[in-house]
């Protein structure tokens, strides 16, 4: 197809006073042919956008640069809907204006790379056409504990169909075996009846609502919107198709035959917190040992938690649990006697007020300790504790020893979606068996689109968290059967309407892009050919830079496309003295922090290039190569921060940008070049104070290097 | 360090603390700001967030014999700084309250001046006793039918000899209760926190230091929050002191040289020394209810414990003001029955110092006495 290009030139927030903006548009015209070339003193203003609007449809245009301010402002104002055209807005205000010396030889030189790369861009791209098919707008809620119940019941009210599957049969979960709840409502101060009985009434009286107890799942096919899910319950089979998934499959309690240093299975009378629960629900206050009656009981909070030798985090929940049930202990019998040893009192948020009430009985004792030893001495359990804050070592006795165990995910080492995915049948779940996502930036995201967990299995939380995190992942799944049913990307692309193209004739079934898509988006047939989903994709273009054959490709972004750009700036030669590199700019965090830095007038190198890519994981190891030998003295790739932190947007593109530097000094040695020619940088948002120096340090570098001999060739 | 088996939390002592005056106590959540901005407090060994816990899990034996209770003066620095509202300086207060009823003998006796709902027994046995008094000397008469004559306690109401012998007596008994009291104390202090060997300065020295320390009244200075204290609290004191030893010469005085009595001058320098006790003990009586009144936050939670002992004081020394008045304007009408109620406020006053919060004169004078021995006292 035909390109048409116009270029819109503003001149106004100190662009005219800082470059040549004649020599601009000779580029534009002389070298590009471009149709038309307009300059502006307020692009923004309405007789500027006017102008746009006006020459697209006079002139027929179908490719437009914008160049004016970044990218990132001013996205209303220069939001021209049309299906054709395809602009990109250049922001030479942020890249030259702000943070170049004005009227240099140098600059003027910088802001006419950026016309060429932007022009460039224009021509080789193309506007999106988005991947529709019908879906199914369904939604599937896994777990009918607390926080799926009421998950289902957010979804059916705002309309939505809702599968609501529970492997018991009877909803409730965990939440079924409460005396009493620790309170949620003002002014939280006693222990609260449970509702789950009036909450289990709601969902099964809801029409939108298909509850299917007993039930487990089989296997999920498919992608998002068209999530083919196939149910059983006995030996009856069911299948529904839904779009999107909250997985609220709950936690358990850690395993307290691994706190016997706690005594736990010294004494019978050494319980955890779910079995006093359970005496208190069933009103049987007695020793299970021999009946007795129970007058002290002595609770150890962290009984494997905050341990590295069990739960390493702590639940956030076993602390107003004991606070509830010492107060419930104390309301059954004003002549017991609750102790409790704590490592930290958490009870955050408004929970402090019970804390508070509970502090007021006069028998309740609490204290830090650190607990050495549970032992039996007679009919008696005697705890051990040192570090207290009553100045000495203690020796308590019990009655009843309770041991307050924390939260294990039930995705730990269960197998619950059954996805039929090529990376496997889950959501991928981080150290703790939480299924993970960037838990830094977006903790309500997981590795798998359209599908959320809420509730315990998220993150360790309370009931109170868990009813809002329910109607968190709800809000989720409806964003994405809606973005998803016009073909739109979901976070943190949201909106993006591109999705992957396979050329798939010319696949070598290497394998790459189906391993190492962060969102399994990609499944494979026998021979290992990739079987794209474009609904579980969330555009981050890994896949296009993880194939050596480069037949992954966005319609507007892409290997030859971004290829050209590179190519589309001018090198000096090597007598000139003005060398140049090129900076890969990770468009998630490194380039809102370039902004950042341009806003506070910090100067940049005039010799650096910077190009925004979609991740660190995009970049192509051709880009790189291809830089180098059109004579670019370096090449620097800043991203976004991996490791056990990960900033990332899409989880390990800046990992997966290391890991593939080894193919790089591989094209290095072919090219033989120095290794220092490429650097890798990573960068949180906050730290735009880093990015001058960086890029001068690079430059420094490469000074030092040398001249790229390519350069004259 | 072998583990110390808990003794049993008393619910009761945790009950009673909270009724008298402690009742912010469970409060605490043990962050250590009362200790931090504490000026009093000694810094190898800093109250008052043991002690807050301590109350908290009813270790009442550890309490009562806690010397550092004593070296609280109850600023309530402690108190406006907590986080969490738990009033430090009110719960040590309460902590001395138990203390003394703790030790004190006969209990009794505690029973009776600490216990609102006894008011008018501990009112009662003065009223009688002075009624007793007057019975012996044959001038029960007096307070019905005043006589015309110029106004004469001595003459006409309670004779110095009654006075002297059966006031007199009374007291040493109930002081000899208060002191079998305070050595209970001051024999557990040495139980709960024994005097090492090496630094001890000795009895006697520590005593001549606490004794000079509490005539600078150097420890109310260093308060901030409840800075008026210091003023009360002097005014108290010193006119107490005076008075105490103004009529302690005048006893003697009747004995030795009867003649010189009553003293009609106002210049006597006994006179005057007497009337500036007065004028001392009312203004820091009235500073001090004044304070508690208006400024409960910084001066204190007030308890029955407080407010007997305080009113008790100071009615004392109104009354005396008064007494002296009506003899010197001969207001025979009402002279009698003035001396009769200063004389019944001044039993209230020195035969119940063991049991009432006056106490503190003899427990906190040997806590300190005990702290400075066994060192990190803050001096």
């Amino acid at each position: 197809m035909d390109t048409t290009v116009g270029v819109f030139l503003c001149t106004g927030c100190g662009i005219d006073e800082a470059m040549d903006c004649e020599a601009l548009k000779k580029v534009a015209e002389s070298e590009y042919k471009v149709k038309c070339f307009h300059s502006h003193k307020k692009l923004c203003n309405p007789d500027g956008v006017e102008l746009i609007k006006k020459e697209i449809s006079e002139q027929g245009l179908n490719r437009v640069v914008i160049a004016a301010c970044s990218p990132r402002v001013k996205t209303e104002v220069f939001h021209f809907d049309s299906p054709e055209v395809f602009q990109d807005r250049l922001g030479l205000r942020e890249l030259v204006a702000w943070t170049g010396e004005p009227k240099h030889e140098d600059t003027d030189m910088l802001a006419q790379d950026y016309i060429r790369m932007s022009i460039v861009k224009v021509q080789k791209g193309a506007p999106p056409e988005p991947f529709k098919e019908e879906i199914s707008k369904d939604m599937l809620v896994v777990g009918g504990g607390w926080t799926g119940m009421h998950s289902a019941l957010d979804l059916a009210s705002a309309g939505y169909k809702v599968h609501l599957v529970e492997k018991d049969d009877k909803l409730g979960g965990n939440a079924l075996n409460l005396a009493k709840r620790v309170p949620m409502n003002p002014p939280r101060r006693e222990p609260e009846e449970p509702d789950i009985e009036d909450l289990i009434g709601k969902v099964q009286a809801d029409a939108n609502i298909d509850v299917h107890l007993a039930t487990e799942i089989q296997r999920i096919n498919g992608q998002p919107g068209l999530l083919d899910t196939d149910l059983k319950s006995g030996s009856e089979e069911k299948h529904v198709r839904v779009g999107a998934i909250v997985s609220a499959v709950g936690y358990r309690p850690y395993d307290p035959a691994k706190l016997a240093h706690l005594g736990y299975g010294t004494s019978p009378d050494v319980i955890t917190n779910v079995d006093m629960e359970k005496m208190l629900k069933q009103d049987s206050l007695k020793k299970p040992s021999d009946n007795g009656s129970v007058k002290k009981v002595v609770f150890i909070q962290c009984a494997g938690s905050r341990d590295p030798d069990h739960l390493p985090y702590c639940s956030g929940v076993c602390c107003a649990e004991t606070l509830k049930q010492a107060r419930m202990l104390r309301d059954a019998d004003k002549d017991i006697k609750a102790f409790i040893l704590y490592r930290d009192m958490r009870t955050p948020g408004l929970l402090e007020d019970f804390y508070k009430s509970a502090q007021d009985d006069p028998g309740i004792f609490l204290t830090k300790a650190d607990v050495k030893e549970v032992k039996s001495e007679g009919n008696n359990l005697v705890v051990a504790a040192e570090n207290t804050l009553l100045g000495q070592d203690l020796e308590l006795e019990a009655d009843i020893v309770v041991l307050a165990t924390g939260m294990v995910p039930n995705t730990l080492d269960n197998e619950v979606l059954k996805l039929n995915y090529r990376q496997g049948p889950d959501m991928p779940v981080d150290r703790y068996g939480f299924p993970d996502s960037n838990y830094v930036c977006f903790p309500y995201e997981t590795q798998r689109t359209a599908m959320y967990a809420a509730g315990p299995v998220r993150q360790p939380m309370d009931a109170y968290q868990s009813r809002v995190d329910a109607s968190g992942a709800a809000l989720k799944a409806i964003q994405a059967v809606e973005e998803i049913s016009r073909g739109a990307a979901v976070h943190p692309r949201a909106g993006d309407l591109t999705f992957p193209e396979f050329f798939l004739q010319r696949c070598t079934q290497c394998k790459r892009c189906t391993e190492e898509c962060p969102f399994g988006a990609l499944n494979e047939d026998e021979k290992g050919t990739p079987q794209p989903n474009p609904n579980r994709c969330r555009r981050c273009g890994v896949c296009m830079g993880a194939c050596p054959e480069r037949i992954i490709s966005f319609k507007n972004y892409h290997v030859d496309q971004i290829v050209s750009m590179i190519k589309a700036v001018e090198i000096p030669e090597e007598d000139e003295e003005k060398p140049r590199a090129l900076c890969l700019i990770c468009e998630n965090d490194a380039y809102p922090s370039l902004d950042i830095a341009a806003l506070n007038k910090q100067k940049l190198n005039p010799y650096m290039r910077f190009l925004p890519v979609r991740c660190l994981g995009s970049v192509n190891v051709v880009f790189i190569a291809d830089a180098l030998s059109a004579g670019y003295d370096g090449v620097l790739l800043l991203g976004c921060k991996h490791g056990d932190d990960y900033q990332c947007h899409f989880i390990k593109g800046s990992e997966l940008a290391t890991k593939r530097m080894e193919n790089v000094q591989e094209a290095l040695q072919r090219l033989v070049l120095e290794s220092e020619r490429v650097r890798i940088e990573e960068l949180a948002l906050s730290e735009w104070r880093r990015i001058p120096k960086i890029v001068d340090e690079f430059m420094e570098t490469l000074e030092e290097v040398g001249p790229n001999p390519y350069k004259d060739m | 360090m072998t583990a110390l088996r808990l003794t049993e939390p008393d619910l009761d002592f945790i009950k009673e603390l909270q009724k008298t005056g402690g009742e912010s106590l469970k409060k605490c959540f043990q962050c250590a700001t009362c200790s931090v901005v504490c000026q009093l407090s000694p810094d190898n060994n800093p109250f008052p967030r043991k002690e807050m816990i301590w109350a908290q899990w009813g270790q009442k034996e550890r309490l009562v014999s806690d010397h550092h209770v004593w070296l609280c003066h109850q600023c309530n620095d402690c108190s406006t700084n907590c986080p969490r509202g738990a009033r430090p300086g009110d719960v040590l207060a309460a902590v001395r309250a138990q203390s003394i009823r703790h030790y004190s003998i006969p209990g009794f006796m505690t029973k009776i001046v600490q216990d609102p709902k006894l008011i008018l027994v501990a009112l009662a046995i003065p009223v009688l006793y002075v009624l007793a008094m007057l019975g012996v000397d044959g001038h029960l008469s007096t307070l019905i039918h005043p006589p015309k004559a110029e106004v004469e306690y001595g003459s006409y109401f309670l004779s110095h000899l009654t006075l002297n012998i059966m006031f007199t007596s009374a007291f040493v008994i109930f002081l000899l209760g208060g002191l079998v009291g305070l050595t209970r104390f001051i024999n557990d202090m040495k139980k709960t926190d024994p005097i090492p060997g090496d630094k001890d300065p000795g009895f006697i020295k520590a005593v001549i230091a606490a004794f000079f320390e509490l005539l600078a009244h150097r420890k109310f200075k260093k308060c901030t929050a409840g800075s008026n204290r210091y003023f009360s609290h002097f005014g108290l004191f010193y006119g107490f002191a005076l008075l105490f030893i103004v009529t302690s010469i005048v006893v003697l005085l009747i004995l030795v040289a009867p003649d010189t009595y009553p003293i009609n001058s106002l210049s006597n320098p006994l006179k005057l020394a007497g009337n500036l006790g007065a004028i001392l003990l009312i203004g820091g009586g009235l500073i001090a209810i004044y304070d508690r009144l208006t400024t409960p936050d910084l001066a204190g939670q007030s308890s029955y414990f407080d407010w007997f002992f305080l009113l008790v004081i100071l009615t004392v020394g109104i009354t005396g003001l008064l007494t002296e008045i009506a003899r010197f304007t001969n207001a025979s009408s009402w002279a009698y029955w003035m001396y009769f109620f200063h004389i019944v406020f001044v039993f209230c006053l020195l035969c119940y110092l063991p049991y009432s919060k006056f106490g503190h004169l003899l427990y906190r004078f040997f806590a300190i006495v005990h702290s400075k021995r066994v060192g990190g006292y803050p001096e």
